[in-house]
């Protein structure tokens, strides 16, 4: 009985990532797909496919642990912002960003790879220190593209284009 | 950036069509934001049909000089410096024309930073010897002192800010184009007559100048000394004249001023490339720190009026005396320059270091006379 149980659960998880969607609580390695929920990375990760997020009012991507590494290898991570103005059509923002770095020091997101369409900022360093984001380009997020409240951390060589919205007029950093 | 962000780094990153390229709320502190592209923000028409609460390419609503912009491309800002172009080290000529194999060379060098108060520029490395220092815009003659490949830091210094590669603003490559062979006689140079001349001038006039003060008999001395000088000068550089033209080698010339500039004092011909040392010379190189560095710290010193020198400063300009480098460096106020025979031995590429590799090449050392 106890056999069976471990073989449906296996079955099961192998179903779901065969769906490409990953569960909130994933310590996620390897990401790509659509994200209903905001997925925790702590440990080094990678991005191995386009990513489509449909979470509302939470992060995407939220980085819980000291010293990870996400290596967006090129792929885009999508939110569910207006083409044209990055937030609810015309109307005010929304609460959802693409990647929230919450409290940690030495985390890396390196690029290239772009965090589009976010109704909030499309990165959020909150309370972290001595982190790098580097070559990635944030495009049409409806607050800022990346926005920074840490101290220590190195931003270089990254691409903002077209963030923030006229009610909240934030930077493309 | 917002609140109590601090000693964050935003560099080179593309910043175009936001509703803000950069923005620092207030009370962000310490942070520096350098070369960086941000423009076209915002987009031109939000710009045109958005008046109120308008945005900027570098938006910065914290205190003035709390936070560190150097060499951002932008078009627009607020509380925030934004020039068209960033800070710039050049160096002209460059590559620096020269003839044989010579081992030195000179240029101008010229900077921009329009963000920086005080600038520096270093030789070497960020921290190495200080060559020149002022405004954030000026040009220094280097004097004939560069070797190929020299490279040189401009460092913001302002406020105290230290001498590492996070204030370098620009470096610049001096490289060295090789020409056709020497001439004889130097080029753009003072003739001899024109030294003695304006030794024997300067003299005269310094007597005339302080004249209630200076005996008559000094100053007849000292103008004899000068024309003595001048004299000694004149034999030297017209015997060289003499071999040039009789068809001395290289090697051969390179003797004759190994044996009458001083150089057998405290070396003696060596081998393979390098000069060997009499026991005078082995006392007095103790702790010598090379040529090259010398030259490279009496660039410097020249620089700083001698009341104001070091003794650190003062003991160097007292050992290049000492080492007999005045013979072909001259010394004045701001500048080290060539003296006639200087630029004569450097025309004819037989400065220290060739006259080293000339007299020490080859299986025994030619001449006699010689340790």
């Amino acid at each position: 009985m106890k056999y069976r149980l471990r073989t449906a659960a296996w079955i099961v998880s192998a179903l779901l990532a065969g769906l490409g969607t990953n569960a909130g609580i994933a310590h996620a390695a390897k990401i790509r797909g659509v994200i209903s929920a905001t997925t925790a990375i702590a440990e080094d990760s990678q991005l191995v496919g386009d990513v489509t997020c449909t979470v509302t009012g939470v992060p995407c991507l939220d980085i819980t642990a000291p010293k990870v590494t996400l290596d967006l290898n090129g792929f885009a991570i999508s939110g569910l912002g207006d083409p044209k103005t990055g937030c609810s059509g015309s109307s005010a923002a929304g609460a959802e960003h693409g990647i929230r770095v919450l409290n940690q020091t030495g985390v890396v997101i390196r690029g290239p790879g772009i965090v589009q369409l976010f109704r909030g900022h499309g990165i959020v360093v909150n309370g972290s220190s001595g982190g790098t984001i580097t070559g990635v380009t944030t495009s049409t997020n409806c607050l800022s593209g990346i926005i920074v409240l840490g101290t220590s951390n190195l931003l270089e060589n990254n691409v903002s284009v077209a963030n923030g919205n006229l009610n909240a007029p934030c930077g493309g950093i | 950036m917002v609140a109590a962000d601090t000693d964050n780094v935003i560099e080179e990153n593309e910043i175009v069509g936001n509703a803000n390229g950069i923005f620092l709320t207030t009370g962000v502190q310490g942070n520096i934001i350098r070369r960086n592209t941000i423009v076209g923000n915002p987009p031109v028409q939000l710009a045109v049909d958005h008046l109120a609460n308008p945005g900027f390419d570098i938006k910065s609503l914290a205190d003035l000089g709390a936070n560190i912009f150097l060499g951002n491309i932008c078009a627009t800002s607020l509380n925030a410096p934004c020039p068209s172009v960033g800070p710039t080290l050049t160096a002209s000529p460059n590559p620096i024309p020269v003839t044989g194999n010579a081992f030195h060379g000179a240029t101008t060098l010229s900077w921009n930073a329009p963000d920086a108060k005080v600038i520096e520029v270093h030789v070497g490395s960020p921290a190495g010897p200080v060559f020149a220092e002022g405004g954030n815009r000026g040009s220094v003659d280097t004097g004939v002192w560069v070797a190929d490949g020299m490279v040189f830091y401009l460092q913001d210094v302002s406020d105290g800010r230290p001498l590492t590669a996070d204030y370098t603003l620009a470096t610049v490559v001096v490289r060295f184009e090789r020409r056709g062979s020497a001439s004889l006689r130097p080029q753009n140079g003072p003739g001899r007559w024109a030294w003695g001349a304006a030794l024997v001038l300067g003299f005269g006039l310094f007597a005339i100048v302080s004249g209630q003060h200076v005996r008559l008999r000094r100053t007849a001395l000292l103008i004899l000394a000068a024309l003595a000088l001048s004299r000694v000068t004149l034999a030297q550089t017209s015997k060289l004249d003499e071999m040039v033209k009789a068809g001395a080698s290289q090697k051969e010339l390179a003797n004759y001023v190994f044996d009458t500039h001083g150089c057998k004092n405290c070396h003696t011909i060596g081998q393979n490339g390098k000069l060997g040392f009499t026991a005078k010379g082995r006392e007095r190189a103790q702790g010598f720190e090379g040529c090259i560095n010398m030259l490279t710290a009496m660039t410097v010193i020249v620089q700083v009026p001698e009341e104001k020198r070091s003794s650190a400063q003062r003991q160097k300009a007292q050992r290049f005396e000492e080492f007999g480098c005045t013979s072909c460096h001259q010394l004045t106020p701001g500048k080290l320059g060539l003296t006639e025979v200087g630029a004569k031995l450097a025309h004819l590429h037989l400065g220290c270091l060739e006259l080293e590799k000339l007299t020490s090449s080859g299986p025994a050392a030619q001449g006699g006379g010689r340790h």
